[in-house]
């Protein structure tokens, strides 16, 4: 029997639609398996921020390889032109403002980290410009008077993650992909030379349906877990204000501290930056489908650190706080590339995946329909996780 | 702070509760964001006014009753100007957290046991001018009444399904202001269908007298009262003006070629009452949908214990009944508590409890009674939706819109993923104002159940707060 289709893509997250819509318009086949409604997952619930400068938990929490960081700020550089055409692209408004972005640092030590991530960066050929704190400033007249030094990225800015992955499943759906909502996969097993994906096609009465298909590619994010990837849930912290005058234009960011703060269109500013919340336990394990419990610890840092570099945030009200999971690795890169032992299953996941995620959905496409990428994926690939997979290919 | 059992609201229902508990032996506190004791029905003037003759009508005796018992009660710890702004589950450590926004910042409340009792608020209905400044709920005008003897208007209309239209209504004339009608959905025989078992009238004689006497000093004062008839549109520049009206025929069609229009400058809308669950939600209690009775309402066993263990759900949110089956549900709720603490044993609470259950029982068949005649019915309030109507009246989402939303991304079938993409209920009141319409809309639309639908995900703080107070106490 030939497969129905040439991919079965699980999970209808941003990674999952985007990778369907150019897999779809490079002429493949595919169907999209979600098991709740699309955009539930981490896509719809983060802060929406375009992050090309190296992050700050890229450059604190961990140790990192020069060469890794410099492959990074290259994968940057691409996402960075891919967004200048995504409107174009997907022919709608996705919330899209680059109009610059500035990390921040309060004292010289910290204004340091920032030189050391500019030698990266621009040795990459990434547009970034340092400024003191008096230019910072001049640029960003909110800017409260302890910013020492601000990094000054042209290119960064926010979308709307409401709007993103609707836009890519609006136009993926016009290139005759199926989406199949409420459909939770339980088991991929490869029989007779292609995959065979299982799912539940009603959780009421547990109906099970199977799909058959000559590739597999999971991108079910932090729920990735329970098909055998390294992939870890995180919860997250999400605050947002009451609406308020144009005051900034920028994304910002600290290069110590966690934060992220950026104005919508609509006026609300949006403060995240990687404060944590309390997954939620069911009998010992994560409860997968619970939002996890947001942690007041977290709301009030997150807001100090806010307050601490805008001042003016500290006069407005707290309109909500919300808590989203997203998926990380060990190592905090991204998991993107076929499974070694297990040809013609796919993996993309991980990462800053709202920025990156258009782009990893490109880059997989070719990976998947020729067997290689135009940006080499290799250092994310999840051949680095191989003693982890080595069950996997087998039934 | 610590406490045994922290009770959010202090209307008669966490009154009751309040009582029954410290009378068991428990350390118990009350928080209500409110300056006074009393809750919906018995909102209490401000301390700079003296209202004479304040709510002295026969009905609101019980609850002034509790009002004074509990008042007394010096182990009580009260806690006013205090809204809930969150209630934490346990993690590591077996107490529930509050988080309390009061007048100096934020603080933190640990209790064994939570018991909430938030109440209920009026059903929003989406006409054409429903958002216009003049039209307002009928609990807002009566609120002004009732703490102020203040009348917020100088000529009112009452559009409605709710006999506590009639109650405000009389309320308004009483305090010198001037009513051009009060005006039913239903039919004069549907209303009087109540009137039909005569132990209903007996058992509940306080009520009918106060709707009786309220409807003979309307007709004195020469306000007309109508039946089958609706509001259609609110008309007005900047403010309202006037109001358009229209007979329902018998097929209950609304006959919207033969309309009138009535002049008034405050329009009271009165079709009935929501269940405040947004707290219950956000703590994890299960809900489930209940149009007639307050939409989504809360889930509990026979001692109000919610689907949370540790969290007890009491009066309006376990669906609207009235103020006497709240305290009594309160009451049987700190019950269930105390014994769960071990204060006092579960034989004693099962014997405190049996007359209260008996009352609630008889009561409960009442509300049940004049929740169906009162409820306006689906399709009126489909007949008055118009796509140019804000849906979400915080982040301005209109009904033609959400409904393009819907046909354009047909994958959408949950409240939630529903609200993510139109922002319908992502605003200042958190879905308060829109989730009952969105709910039955989208149910409507896919032809499902309103409880496929599912409700909003309900998120700290409950109320928009001051970041300012929540950075001051850290
Ligand atoms: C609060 C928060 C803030 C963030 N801020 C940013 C930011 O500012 N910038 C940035 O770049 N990134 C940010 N991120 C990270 C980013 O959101 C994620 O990396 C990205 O959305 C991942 O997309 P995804 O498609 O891989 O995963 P998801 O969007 O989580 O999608 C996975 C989907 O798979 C489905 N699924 C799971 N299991 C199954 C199964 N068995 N069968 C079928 N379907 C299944 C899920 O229901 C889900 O819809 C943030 C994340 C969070 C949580
Ligand atoms: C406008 C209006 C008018 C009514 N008129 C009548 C009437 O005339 N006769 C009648 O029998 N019934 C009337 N009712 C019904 C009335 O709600 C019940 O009879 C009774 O008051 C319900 O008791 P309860 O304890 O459940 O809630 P309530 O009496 O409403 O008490 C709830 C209390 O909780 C507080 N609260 C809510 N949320 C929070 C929070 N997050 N933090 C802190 N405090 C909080 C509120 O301030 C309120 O005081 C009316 C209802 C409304 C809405």
């Amino acid at each position: 029997m030939k497969p129905t289709y040439d991919v079965a893509v699980i999970g209808g997250g941003l990674i999952g639609c985007a990778c369907a819509y150019y897999l779809s318009k490079s002429g493949a086949q595919v169907v999209v398996l979600e098991r709740g409604q699309i955009n539930q997952g981490a896509s719809g619930q983060n802060a929406g921020s375009l992050h090309f400068q190296l992050e700050q938990r890229l450059i604190q929490n961990i140790e990192m390889d020069v060469r890794e960081l410099e492959f990074h700020v290259g994968l940057a550089k691409l996402a960075i032109t891919h967004w200048r055409s995504i409107g174009a692209e997907l022919k709608t408004d996705v919330g899209l403002s680059m109009h610059g972005g500035l990390m921040v640092s309060e004292s010289p030590v910290e204004t340091e980290l920032l030189e050391r991530k500019l030698q990266i960066e621009r040795s990459q050929g990434l547009m970034v410009e340092m400024l003191d704190g008096r230019e910072a400033r001049k640029l960003a007249p909110f800017l409260s008077d302890n910013i020492h030094a601000a990094l000054h990225c042209p290119d960064e800015g926010h979308s709307n993650p409401r709007l993103l992955t609707p836009a890519f499943v609006a136009r993926a759906t016009e290139l005759g992909v199926h989406f199949i909502t409420g459909a939770r996969v339980s088991a991929v097993q490869r029989a007779n030379q292609q995959w065979q994906v299982t799912f539940e096609a009603d959780t009421n009465t547990g109906n099970r349906k199977q799909i058959h298909c000559e590739n597999v590619l999971n991108t079910a994010g932090a729920w990735a877990v329970n098909l055998h990837i390294p992939l870890y849930p995180v919860g997250l912290t999400m605050n947002v204000t009451e609406k308020t005058a144009p005051l900034m234009p920028f994304l910002i960011q600290h290069v110590a501290r966690k934060l992220s703060l950026k104005q919508t269109e609509d006026g609300n500013l949006l403060i995240g930056g990687g404060w944590g919340a309390r997954l939620q336990q069911r009998s010992g394990s994560w409860s997968s489908n619970a939002s996890p419990h947001f942690k007041l610890e977290s709301v009030r840092g997150n807001l100090r650190a806010a307050v601490d570099v805008v001042p003016a945030v500290e006069s407005l009200r707290l309109l909500r706080t919300w808590t989203g999971t997203t998926a990380i690795t060990p190592d905090l890169l991204p998991v993107l590339g076929e499974v070694p032992q297990a040809p013609g299953f796919f993996v993309a996941s991980g990462g800053s995946g709202f920025t990156y995620g258009p782009t990893y959905a490109a880059l997989m496409t070719e990976l998947i329909l020729t067997g290689t990428s135009s940006y080499p994926l290799d250092p994310f690939s999840p051949a680095r996780f191989s003693s982890l997979n080595s069950f996997m290919g087998q039934n | 702070m610590k406490t045994d059992l922290a009770i959010i609201g202090a209307g008669p229902a966490g009154m009751a509760a309040a009582l029954a508990g410290q009378e068991c032996g428990l350390h118990v506190t009350v928080i209500d964001e409110q300056a006074k004791p009393g809750g919906q029905i018995l909102r209490q003037p401000p301390k700079q006014f003296t209202v004479t003759g304040w709510l002295e009508d026969r009905v609101y005796r019980e609850a002034k009753t509790l009002l004074n018992q509990a008042s007394e009660k010096s182990a009580i710890i009260w806690q006013f100007h205090s809204a809930v702004s969150a209630i934490v589950s346990p993690g590591v450590h077996d107490n529930f957290t509050l988080i309390i926004a009061g007048q100096n910042g934020i603080r933190e409340l640990l209790a064994k046991r939570v018991l909430i009792t938030p109440g209920c608020f009026d059903m929003p209905v989406l006409f054409p001018g429903c958002n216009l400044p003049g039209v307002m709920a009928s609990g807002g005008i009566q609120a002004f009444v009732k703490c102020q003897q203040l009348v917020p208007g100088e000529r009112f209309l009452f559009v409605g399904s709710h006999p506590l239209q009639l109650i405000v209504a009389d309320q308004i004339v009483k305090a010198g202001g001037k009513v051009a009608g009060v005006i039913f959905a239903q039919s004069r025989s549907r209303m009087l269908a109540l009137l039909k078992s005569p132990f209903t009238v007996l058992r509940n004689f306080d009520k009918f007298a106060q709707v009786g006497a309220a409807i003979g000093r309307l007709y004195k004062a020469g306000v007309p009262i109508t039946f089958n008839q609706t509001i259609v549109r609110a008309n007005g520049e900047d403010i309202l003006q006037s109001a358009t009206v229209a007979p329902i025929a018998n097929d209950g069609l609304i006959q919207k070629t033969s309309t009138s229009d009535i002049k008034c400058d405050r329009l009271g809308i009165c079709f009935g009452f929501l269940a405040a669950t947004e707290l219950a939600w956000q703590a994890g209690v299960e809900c489930i949908w209940d149009a007639k009775r307050g939409g989504w309402i809360t889930i509990h066993d026979e001692w109000m214990r919610s689907t949370v263990p540790g969290i007890s759900v009491a009066g309006e949110i376990t669906a609207i009944a009235g103020a006497d089956v709240a305290a009594l549900e309160g009451q049987i709720a700190a019950y269930g508590c105390a014994s769960s603490l071990g204060s006092v044993s579960l034989q004693q609470v099962e014997k405190l409890s049996v007359l209260p259950r008996l009352k609630v029982k008889r009561l409960r068949r009442f509300a049940r009674i004049l929740t169906e005649l009162s409820w306006p019915g689906a399709s009126l309030l489909d007949q008055l939706e118009s796509d140019s109507v804000n849906l979400c009246k915080c982040e301005e989402v209109t009904i033609g819109s959400f409904f393009r939303m819907m046909q354009l991304n047909p994958h959408i079938t949950t409240a939630n993923s529903a609200k993510l993409l139109s922002r319908a209920g992502m605003g200042l009141c958190q879905g308060r104002y829109c989730q009952y319409s969105v709910t039955r809309l989208m149910a409507r639309q896919l032809g499902v159940s309103e409880n496929k639908i599912g409700a909003f995900t309900s998120r700290f703080p409950a109320k928009a707060i001051a970041i300012h107070d929540l950075l001051k106490c850290e």
